[in-house]
């Protein structure tokens, strides 16, 4: 796979039109492979959205094993109801949304298990002391936790939009059909929960400003 | 426009999600108003800060083998009984109707309560009883794959019940028959809870142990190099020799110790960052709109564009140190588009992004760096 990233990259740049028709695996060309039964295209698949899916997957949980298994899931149910992709040319989108439903349903299955969501009991005031660290210290890692912790912290509709536009850049029609919202309530949501973020990382924030 | 009727859209001009005609004034309002500007520079701040958010999730080989085992495993049946929906749903109707009846009459209706519940333990009890014995037959399936001396498991579904046999000779192959549905597999067991009760754990290097389903394990004989978990395919020669086989886990194994087993390398993980960050800059150039007749704002992607950059030279340099000249080719593809960008004005003209668009969509390099 990574040759043949490798392979398609090394094709002129430079050169206009070099790359029309070069990429021999677009989206749409993988989607109807599948659905001729070409498993290694579903392998193909996998391998380009596993990742953005995990990660948003993960965003939505907040466990690792969890996040995991829910991304095997979302494969495993994309690949049984490939005849329910209308348009191949919104693979990821299709994906997304799987995602997204599997992960609430994971969620629902957790709130009526064990009450709400586990919400850490450290403040954004706690975390205070933390904000004097210069930038350059600041540990990657450190930050990744308080924003996985204030994400935890948001409410499902607002977590799912925040982590569809500010963390993995999709454009407000991707989200309105990936969620279902309307694009109103995912406006009011985002909004919403950026505040939120800000306000819970606000002392990571100040610091750095 | 004033700051009122700026400030509400500032975050739907940042998302570059504002029609033209509004982006123009917004554009023009920005650049006389401090106040308003302020906020559309914070806003570009936290999505910097946000830009270097780490998850602690790699995808692994296993999770590739497991999602090939389990579309093996093909769709799981209903374990829920009809009848037993209905019974569970006239109970709950019932015990409704009771309770406004009883609602006037308190120590009747608790006493009724403690009963309801006794009986709702009583039936609870009888499920989990009555589903342990018809999970311990498909259980049986696991049992042989860990009792068999061979390991060696031979499913083949007839086109009324799946049944299971034992392959004295062969590779682990899941064989479907002439199923009419289409059915890969059909075996009556399901989802992750029904882990088979042979399956072990692989450690990663971390040390953290991921679950393997059998079929996993069947297929793949572990190796370990260079602290990495490899996985090599079986020789599925048998598959081949037997015309009826549909050597569904097989295909799906192949193959899958690629991305995954590479990620796993803390050093490569660096690597795997950045081209993660690359790819959300070029997708948040693609999808960049103008912000008035002629600019598009790009002061964020401009910035990220300049982090990137640097850290794209060490990269180089690391890969060059290394050797490793596949990396080597992918960051020299990355950095004319971070030259090209950090090196536009914050109010980049139309065209100039127009061009960027154009190459990124030609070179379908987002496509790409998604697949490395």
């Amino acid at each position: 796979m990574k040759r043949l990233a490798v392979n398609m990259m090394s094709l002129k740049l430079d050169e206009p039109g070099a790359y029309t028709g070069a990429l021999m695996n677009s989206a749409e060309e993988l989607v109807t492979r599948v659905r001729a039964g070409d498993e290694e295209a579903f392998r193909l698949i996998f391998e380009r959205y596993s990742r953005p899916v995990l990660s948003f997957i993960f965003d939505m949980v907040g466990e690792r094993s969890l996040a995991e298994d829910l991304a095997q899931e979302t494969f495993v149910r994309a690949y049984r109801g490939f005849d329910s992709l209308r348009e191949e040319t919104r693979l990821s989108t299709w994906l997304f949304a799987i995602a997204k439903n599997v992960a609430r349903e994971s969620l629902r299955t957790r709130r009526r298990d064990a009450g709400n969501v586990e919400i850490d009991g450290e403040s954004a005031f706690e975390l205070h002391d933390h904000a004097r660290t210069p930038a350059g210290q600041l540990l990657d890692k450190e930050l990744s936790g308080v924003i996985q912790k204030a994400l935890m912290r948001l409410d499902e509709d607002k977590r799912l939009v925040f982590t569809l536009k500010v963390l993995q850049q999709r454009s407000y029609e991707e989200i309105a059909e990936i969620t279902g919202f309307s694009v109103g309530k995912l406006k009011t949501d985002l909004h919403r929960a950026r505040a939120e973020m800000r306000r819970r990382i606000g002392p990571y924030l100040g610091g750095e400003q | 426009m004033r700051c009122e009727d700026c400030l509400p859209l500032i975050e739907e001009y940042f998302d570059k999600e504002t029609d033209a005609r509004t982006s123009e004034q917004m554009s023009a309002h920005l650049s006389t108003c401090a106040d308003c500007a302020a906020a559309l520079d914070s806003l570009s701040f936290e999505q910097e800060i946000y830009a270097r958010y780490d998850r602690p999730v790699e995808v692994t080989p296993s999770l590739w083998a497991s999602v090939s085992a389990e579309i093996a495993r093909g769709p799981q049946p209903e374990h829920t009984p009809p009848a037993r929906q209905k019974f569970l749903s006239r109970l709950r109707d019932g015990v409704a109707v009771s309770l406004a009846a009883l609602a006037l009459r308190p120590a009747l209706a608790s006493t009724l309560a403690l009963l309801v519940v006794a009986a709702a333990a009583g039936s609870l009890w009888l499920a989990h009883v009555r589903r342990a014995d018809t999970q311990r037959e498909p259980s049986a399936a696991s049992d042989l794959a860990s009792k068999s001396p061979t390991g060696n498991v031979r499913v083949t579904p007839s086109p009324d019940a799946t049944e299971l046999k034992r392959d004295s000779s062969g590779p682990a192959e899941a064989a479907s028959g002439n199923n009419p549905d289409g059915e890969k597999l059909s075996p009556p067991e399901s989802g992750r809870d029904r882990e088979p009760a042979s399956a072990s754990g692989i450690k990663t290097p971390g040390g953290r142990s991921m679950p393997v389903s059998v079929e996993a394990l069947l297929a793949y004989q572990p190796a370990k190099q260079s602290g990495l978990v490899e996985f090599r395919p079986v020789d599925h020669e048998r598959a081949e020799t037997d015309p009826t086989a549909t050597v569904q886990a097989a295909s799906f194994n192949s193959g899958d110790a690629t991305a995954g087993a590479r990620l796993l390398d803390p050093e490569q993980k660096d690597l795997a960052r950045h081209v993660e960050q690359a790819q959300i800059l070029l997708r948040s150039i693609k999808n960049a709109r103008p912000s008035d007749g002629d600019t598009v704002n790009i002061s964020y992607e401009k910035k990220l564009s300049r982090k990137l950059l640097a850290e794209n030279a060490t990269l180089q340099l690391d890969a060059e140190t290394r050797g490793d000249r596949d990396t080597q080719q992918v960051l020299d593809s990355i950095e004319p588009f971070l030259l090209d960008i950090a090196n536009m004005h914050d109010n980049a003209s139309r065209e100039e992004v127009r061009s960027v668009k154009e190459r990124v969509k030609k070179t379908e390099i987002i496509a790409a760096l998604q697949v490395y």
